[in-house]
């Protein structure tokens, strides 16, 4: 496969270097116009930016295509494996136009029972692992995913936000589509790295994954991250979609909920930006625990006079359970308000017992 | 881009209600398979991705002498097979216009009831003829209701034009953007193709910022200034 340490690539490439279509990717989508396999490059894509794009500033970009090379031996390996790294920055004279990334190996992909026509190659994002439903597997010609592989690929998700987080990267785009997955291993590769940040980076909507702390088109810092890194988790081993994140820590077996994974997850899903635990944390959290079952499938329940299927976002769920220690704290301002209401409860309080004393004259005369 | 507007709230995350409105008249025979296979193709993508399935409630429409629903709004999950289109006909429509004012009265309660946070709806219209009702306007009542202010759920309306679609009509049509292939640099197939491709683009990036996203260009096509319509 290709990789950051094997690439052939200089840190800029001239647009005109890396070659004409051989096969178009993705379309117009987000920061990108376009993105196709380079015919003089096959295994290496080019990401063409929209105008204005990328956001930051180039030598955030270069300094990620370069930050493998200072990386321990370990990490570079993870890099490798497990991480579509930028490789190269594309440039059409003085603009960037676009960057050079390696292709998602053949394991990410699985045979797939389409509606129409044969069975084709499909790669596995998350969005195909975040499922209750049996019947969504069985259509597709799929094994169900088992708690060892949810497990596997959680961890291996944390593993690559950890790295994230040792070397200051900002990533803020955990999402549904942003990594592969493979079968039966778990492994993983996580993609649309090139738009990360150092110590911060743009906004990006990533609807249902939105940290609510952060208010829209504020940057994102390692906290967001963290957040984010949360859901995936919880979404991961449970399966559960939907709006809300926590309905999928709930849907969690109640002796993971109160060991110290559910309630370092607790913290990152509930508790304030800066009590979430780190994301390398939560990776020896998950390296240390067993599998856990996966949420139940949805229940089929028509609405009256209308015969639709439950969405798997609605499926039932039990309510959380005992809430961890380590549920949301109060803002400090809070706690600043609530000491002085009782301090002056306590105060009337003695006021009234001393009044009952006869001693009020002497103190109000 | 848009915000479309919303509706009814709801439990289950905000929806797009699609219609994607073909012509299969005649002059679209030469056609058929690509449309056959991009139909697939945009059905596929959306039964390969619930992300996007959950967001983007799609109805295929094909019209010609008269509307057919080819895809009702159940929902890719349940869909077990799409009927091929064949083209024949002529491009009326003022029947079109009719039909989609009635499914989006019944299927915007419908997704109501299933929880879903409706949003306003959105139609891509695709054609390569002039209009052939009788009288020549009879197109153009049925549009008026179909986008009348008035009523509450009217749709946005994006228009892709190529072959012998008449400018002026597709900017009368659409209330949102409306392109015309550049027929002096593409083919009725390429351009077909690309505003295809063009269409499932939009639904990608509508389904991930969770609001109408269209392109900012269409490779063969160029955009068209929208004309006030005339309420």
């Amino acid at each position: 496969m290709n990789s950051w340490s094997g690439h052939p690539f200089r840190p800029v490439t001239p647009l005109a270097h890396v070659g004409a279509e051989l096969r178009v990717l993705a379309g117009e989508n987000g920061e990108s116009s376009l993105v196709y396999e380079s015919a003089r490059h096959p295994g290496w894509l080019v990401k063409r930016y929209k105008p204005g794009f990328p956001k930051e500033p180039v030598e955030v970009l270069d300094r990620l295509i370069a930050l493998p090379g200072k990386m321990t031996d370990t990490d570079r390996a993870l890099v490798d494996g497990s991480i579509c790294w930028p490789v190269s920055r594309v440039v059409d004279g003085d603009l960037t136009a676009g960057v050079l990334l390696a292709k998602a190996p053949t394991e990410f992909g699985a045979p797939t029972q389409m509606i129409f026509g044969p069975a084709q190659e499909v790669m596995l994002d998350i969005d195909q692992l975040v499922q209750t439903d049996p019947e969504f597997y069985r259509r597709r010609g799929w094994e169900r995913p088992s708690p060892r592989e949810r497990m596997a690929v959680a961890r291996n998700l944390v593993a690559a936000g950890a790295l994230f987080e040792r070397h200051q990267v900002v990533y803020g785009d955990w999402s549904y589509a942003n990594a592969f997955w493979s079968r039966p291993n778990g492994r993983v590769f996580v993609l649309d790295v090139d738009a990360c940040g150092f110590h911060d980076r743009p906004w990006v909507e990533s609807n249902t994954w939105n940290d609510p702390l952060v208010q829209q088109n504020e940057r994102l810092d390692v906290r967001a991250d963290r957040y984010k890194i949360a859901v995936l988790v919880v979404r991961c081993l449970t399966g559960l979609r939907g709006d809300d994140p926590q309905r999928a820590f709930a849907a969690l077996p109640e002796q993971t909920r109160i060991a110290p994974l559910g309630r370092a997850l607790w913290r990152g899903l509930a508790s304030a930006a800066d009590q979430r635990p780190t994301v390398n944390e939560l990776h020896a959290l998950l390296e240390s625990c067993d599998p856990v079952p996966p949420a139940p499938p949805p229940v089929i329940r028509a609405p009256a006079g209308l015969a639709v299927a439950d969405p798997p976002n609605s499926a039932p769920v039990p309510e959380p359970g005992p809430v961890p220690e380590s549920a949301p704290r109060l803002p400090e301002d809070r706690l600043v308000t609530l000491a002085v209401t009782l301090a002056v409860i306590a105060c009337a309080m003695i006021l009234a017992l001393v009044a009952a004393g006869g001693l009020v004259t002497s103190l109000f005369p | 881009m848009t915000t479309p507007d919303q509706i009814p709230a709801g439990s289950r995350g905000k929806g797009m209600p699609t219609y994607v409105v073909l012509d299969v008249s005649g002059s679209m025979k030469a056609h058929q398979d690509l449309l056959n296979d991009t139909l697939a193709k945009i059905v596929n993508t959306l039964y390969l991705s619930p992300r996007i399935a959950e967001f983007i409630h799609l109805s295929i429409i094909t019209f010609s002498t008269t509307p057919n629903v080819v895809l009702r709004m159940t929902g890719i999950k349940d869909l077990r097979s799409l009927p091929t289109v064949d083209c024949k006909g002529v491009t009326n429509f003022g029947p079109t216009f009719r039909l989609l004012r009635e499914r989006i009265e019944v299927d915007l309660p419908h997704l109501a009831a299933e929880g879903v946070t409706v949003l306003r709806p959105v139609i891509f219209l695709l054609t390569d003829g002039a209009p052939s009702d009788t009288p020549a306007d009879a197109w153009a009542e049925p549009l008026r209701a179909l986008t009348d202010r008035e009523w509450k759920p009217y749709p946005h309306i994006i228009t892709y034009g190529f072959g012998a679609a008449v400018v002026s009509v597709l900017s009368r049509m659409s209330t949102l953007a409306a392109y015309v292939a550049d027929g002096d640099c593409v083919s009725n197939s390429e351009a077909l193709s690309s505003a295809l491709s063009s269409l499932l683009n939009s639904l990608v990036a509508s389904a991930q910022f969770q609001d109408l996203r269209l392109p900012e260009e269409v490779r063969g096509f160029r955009s068209l200034s929208l004309e006030p319509i005339d309420m």
